[in-house]
């Protein structure tokens, strides 16, 4: 089933249901992206967290841009401070 | 057509308010909420909703692993060595006393009301200092034979264990264990494999270990009698950096690296089976409850140290409310 892209803050408890898991495919990334199964259920859920709707190239770009400042951040670090974390690296939003 | 009431041979009745303890297999409309509802089986696994946010993001945290998602303790963690303790009441994190030492990678036992906490790294070296939490409080008690950070750890405040990490010197990887008995730890019989960044999980007498960094990812798991350590089946997905928590026969894992995932899996005592994944994906987070009712919060998604906290449900058979429209 294809999915939708949008943005929303995670405000916590109740931002999303066990209701919600059931009912569609959810998952978020950094920038605030989620991606929402494309069925009434994730429409509505949208609807409920004041989802910015993006197209899949939008939210890509955005998690893209996250990861990027990220590993700007990580190749800043010292020899010390990177062995203890990994390097960013990019992925293909589902 | 056929219709439900040929099928069935009656209507499906219009109800202001959701019945209070259906039937299995009774469904309704609901004509207040305008849905379609019934009861059915269970789904057969859990699935994880947004929790509270805690009040500060953090990664390399840890939790009272003997909590749940209504009764939660996240403690430590990163960047800095962070002493800060949050309290989770099922809606929101409350900052309570700090511990005496702050640190991250710290291993953990008990509950929300009675913690443990041992370990970890504390700026500029490892750590080996144990604290007792009362529910108030921090109390520093007696540390470990020999410090350690990125301890797999289960048990209680007064019986539980540390399980490999990066012990001194050198912060070698090791396969060294302890057990607490609420005044001091002792070595006891190592892991079959080094490693460190593990979860642990189970007790003193049944313990489990949870993949790790040996280095490079395992999802080697190991079973724990009290006396000793023996291989059982690994984890479909090798991980480090993940969180785990439940008994040594009904077990979870989840999130983790490398790559950074949100899968979940349970663990039956013989092997593990993936279920329901995390919303978000992350890696050194805090965790703590059973295979039916736990919590994850903090934890690190590159860029970021988290605030976000996800709440495991495993709804008992047979009880799921489903929406149908």
């Amino acid at each position: 089933m294809a999915n939708k892209y949008c943005t929303a803050t995670n405000w916590g408890k109740d931002f999303f249901t066990h209701e919600d898991r059931r009912h569609f495919y959810l998952s978020g990334h950094p920038g605030q992206v989620w991606v929402v199964g494309d069925n009434h259920f994730g429409d509505s859920w949208i609807g409920k967290v004041s989802g910015v709707s993006k197209t899949q190239a939008e939210a890509q770009a955005i998690v893209d841009g996250e990861i990027e400042a990220g590993q700007t951040a990580y190749d800043a670090l010292s020899a010390e401070e990177q062995a203890e974390r990994s390097r960013p690296v990019k992925y293909n939003l589902p | 057509m056929t219709d439900y009431k040929g099928i069935k041979g009656f209507t499906i009745p219009t109800v202001s308010s959701d019945p209070s303890n259906p039937i299995m297999g009774q469904i309704w409309y609901n004509s207040t909420s305008g849905r379609f509802l019934g009861r059915a089986e269970g789904y057969g696994t859990g699935t994880w909703s947004s929790g509270g946010n805690i009040n500060t993001a953090r990664r390399q945290t840890s939790c009272a692993p003997d909590g749940t998602s209504t009764a939660g303790l996240l403690f430590g963690g990163a960047p800095g060595d962070v002493a800060l303790t949050e309290s989770y009441d099922g809606t929101t994190w409350t900052e309570v006393n700090d511990l005496n030492q702050g640190r991250y990678e710290a291993g953990g036992g008990g509950t929300q009301a009675a913690a443990l906490a041992f370990g970890g790294y504390s700026s500029p070296a490892v750590d080996a200092v144990t604290e007792s939490w009362n529910g108030t409080s921090w109390t520093e008690v007696n540390d470990m034979n020999v410090a350690g950070r990125g301890l797999g750890s289960c048990g209680t405040q007064v019986a539980a264990l540390a399980i490999g990490g990066g012990r001194l010197p050198g912060e070698t990887i090791t396969a060294a264990v302890e057990q607490w008995n609420g005044t001091s730890w002792t070595e006891v019989n190592d892991l079959n494999t080094a490693r460190v960044y593990l979860p642990g999980a189970g007790t003193v007498t049944a313990g489990l270990a949870m993949g790790g960094s040996i280095p490079g990812v395992t999802g080697a798991t190991e079973s724990y009698n009290g006396t000793s350590w023996t291989e059982v089946n690994d984890m479909n997905t090798a991980r480090y950096g993940n969180t785990g928590f439940g008994i040594q026969t009904d077990a979870l894992t989840m999130g983790g690296e490398e790559p950074l995932t949100a899968k979940t899996e349970s663990f039956n005592g013989t092997s593990w089976t993936e279920v329901n994944d995390l919303a978000s994906a992350r890696r050194t987070s805090g965790g703590g409850g059973s295979s039916t009712d736990g919590l994850i919060a903090g934890g690190y998604n590159p860029p970021a140290n988290l605030d976000i906290s996800e709440e495991w449900l495993k709804p008992a058979s047979g009880t799921v409310t489903i929406t149908m429209s």
